[in-house]
């Protein structure tokens, strides 16, 4: 095996490289402005610090699904496996920034509403929305014919984006125990410390995203490669004569 | 003092647990399954 082959053992490439530093830089800069320079809360206490890791969560996971809806709608209309596993790959990312969120936001509720969980329209919304792309991911893993699995798994990334609007709108619409979106951008309610900590927390969670998705797109692509290449050593197998073998077979397959 | 500490203790190590297990565990299943594949086929990262 060559130097060059080497390199090629694993998703990372001089990119993700730059984009994971800038994660950890971020990351190490969220917990040092996040848990220790900015002053607990005059109202909610210590447990306002959430807000650095909660709010960046939602940012990811909006940006996420937003992605997954423009692979999809691409894929639909360019046949492309490139944009395919782009929208496959955002929303396994999606997926897990939405279970962060769920939990950062539950364990905030708790000092603040008194409760872990109630059936708010913002929360049930957001739960909705993760089981959806849950159900989104297990219908790329279905089996049956490759072609029809992603024209059907790009209808649904497509369709499921409209719980993440309402989602975003819940508060406006229905009232609730959620608060308000913390932040519009012509009336920004936080300053000093606050707004330095989201600032890092919101940059981490980007370039963390933005890693993770190019790892897993490059594991979907390496995944299907593999299976073609199991699939060309079985039919040399079989044209060669050697299938019947059953251990044989196992090695391969 | 410490009141609402359990709750950001509990946020933030979730948070920081969760995505780097989903980041170590996404790197490891990429460089197995790089063996698997030949090198002309995995060219996506030039």
């Amino acid at each position: 095996m060559t130097a060059t082959d080497k390199n090629f053992l694993t998703t990372s490439s001089k990119s993700t490289k730059v984009i994971g530093s800038v994660a950890l830089a971020a990351g190490a800069l969220t917990l040092i402005f996040g848990l220790i320079v900015a002053p607990p809360h005059i109202e909610q206490g210590q447990s306002a610090r959430l807000l650095f890791v909660h709010v960046p969560s939602v940012i990811a996971t909006y940006l996420s699904y937003f992605i997954t809806l423009v692979g999809s709608a691409i894929y639909l209309r360019k046949k492309s496996l490139f944009w395919d596993r782009v929208a496959g790959a955002s929303a396994e990312v999606g997926s897990v920034f939405c279970a962060v969120l769920l939990f950062s936001g539950s364990v905030w509720g708790r000092p603040t509403w008194g409760t872990f969980w109630v059936w708010d329209p913002r929360l049930t919304s957001t739960a909705v929305m993760f089981v959806s792309y849950l159900g989104y991911l297990a219908i790329r893993r279905m089996d049956m014919e490759p072609a029809a699995r992603r024209r059907r798994s790009a209808i649904v990334g497509i369709l499921a984006f409209v719980n993440v609007i309402i989602v975003h709108f819940s508060v406006d619409w229905w009232r609730g125990l959620h608060q308000s979106r913390t932040f519009e951008p012509s009336d920004v309610q936080i300053e000093g410390w606050y707004l330095l900590s989201f600032f890092f927390g919101t940059v981490f969670f980007v370039s963390t995203q933005a890693w993770l998705l190019i790892h897993r797109f490059r594991l979907s692509h390496l995944e299907s490669q593999a299976n073609a290449a199991k699939l060309d050593q079985l039919i040399d197998l079989r044209q060669s004569g050697d299938l019947g073998s059953a251990q044989t077979r196992e090695k391969v397959v | 003092m410490f009141e609402g500490w359990e709750f950001v203790t509990a946020g933030y190590g979730f948070t920081f647990l969760v995505l780097a297990v989903f980041g170590y565990l996404t790197v490891r299943k990429g460089k197995r399954i790089s063996r698997e594949v030949p090198p002309s086929k995995r060219r996506f990262l030039d």
